[in-house]
């Protein structure tokens, strides 16, 4: 799955980690930036997008601020076979930002994993709640969030900063 | 190639001004808005920036031509909700891992007590990207974006050494179903 990426695909990759210019021609801004063409800057864009490593481009809303203040880890425990059609349940849910199966453990005994975001607790308990019943799934968990110790961009390429 | 609107559009300062404001909450319409900083059209532009910014040339004209807007216009309002905090950029969200990257959900269970501790530890790797303190014996949750497994094992091998008493989980994913954050902004 892992492409090799050019010094420049990868100088592009941080550029783009600093946000788009807010300009009539953002992606020229950028193809200057870093000694190449528009065209070519979209062309690769567009290459990306396609393969889904680039999986988007967009706003990132200060959502706590604009009143979506409760957010809640929702997990299951389902078997293997059933992640599959559980997971496109729980996609579908505009409420859902980010859906994962992960590794089971014995201290933690979840497969299925889906944030679910809402104006209040009581929203994500019945969003949860819904697509338990909706994807047929049984007993949840929810982990609600008290308190945001960090959040940062991923680092990616940060070490070859300056290059 | 997204070039419906004029070469700059109409985009008068004053333009720019009046959207500042109702952005920055001097200004409420007269369509039931939520006390506000946003107007109809500013929740629709909203909405539409965190959909997706169209990989074309002129990227505002295009977004103001499913409007109706003009690119001047969108660009103004744009503007106006990035110094007024409502969202921190327009950025890219990569596949960390299809860019190479190990990435990996890591749970804690520590006494509460120590959890700023142990935050404040965390808070120095640039791999640590989120960092949660969550309802539930395993308290604290952090997710690593690494430049490999090794780099994984190292930085929960350092926080094991500094923390004998905490329960470490690594909880990697075996399959993404969903990544795409969304809050719906006409929706006050």
């Amino acid at each position: 799955m892992t492409l090799p990426l050019t010094q420049q695909d990868r100088a592009l990759v941080r550029a783009l980690g600093q946000g788009l210019p807010l300009v009539p021609r953002p992606f020229a801004v950028l193809a200057e930036r870093l000694g190449r063409s528009e065209a070519d800057v979209l062309a690769r864009l567009r290459e990306w997008r396609q393969s889904g490593i680039l999986r988007r481009l967009s706003a990132y809303v200060r959502h706590r601020r604009e009143g979506y203040q409760a957010n809640g880890m929702v997990v299951w425990d389902v078997a293997d076979g059933a992640i599959a059609a559980a997971g496109a349940r729980l996609a579908a849910s505009p409420k859902v930002s980010h859906c994962y199966a992960r590794v089971r453990t014995e201290s933690f005994p979840y497969r299925l994993y889906a944030m679910v975001h809402g104006r209040t607790r009581d929203e994500v308990q019945a969003e949860a709640a819904r697509l338990s019943c909706e994807a047929g799934l049984g007993e949840f968990r929810i982990l609600f969030s008290t308190r945001e110790l960090k959040r940062s961009d991923p680092p990616l390429f940060a070490e070859e900063e300056g290059l | 190639m997204g070039r419906g609107g004029g070469r700059a559009g109409p985009r008068p300062p004053i333009r720019g001004e009046r959207a500042a404001g109702r952005a920055a909450g001097t200004h409420t319409d007269s369509l039931g808005d939520a006390p506000g900083r946003m107007d109809t059209t500013d929740r629709n532009l909203i909405n539409r920036l965190q959909d997706e910014i169209p990989l074309v040339e002129r990227p505002f004209a295009a977004i103001g031509e499913a409007l109706g807007l003009s690119e001047g216009e969108v660009l103004a309002r744009t503007q106006a909700l990035a110094a007024a905090g409502t969202f921190r950029r327009l950025g890219a969200s990569f596949d960390a891992r299809q860019l190479g990257y190990v990435t990996t959900l890591v749970a804690v269970r520590v006494a509460a007590d120590r959890i700023e501790a142990v935050a404040g530890f965390l808070r120095h790797f640039p791999d640590v990207t989120h960092n949660y303190e969550r309802e539930h014996e395993f308290n604290l949750w952090f997710t690593l974006v690494s430049r490999n497994q090794a780099r994984v094992e190292a930085i929960l091998g350092e926080l094991h050494q500094q923390f004998p008493e905490a329960e470490i989980l690594n909880l990697p994913a075996t399959r993404s179903l969903k990544t795409r954050v969304f809050f719906d902004m006409t929706r006050p």
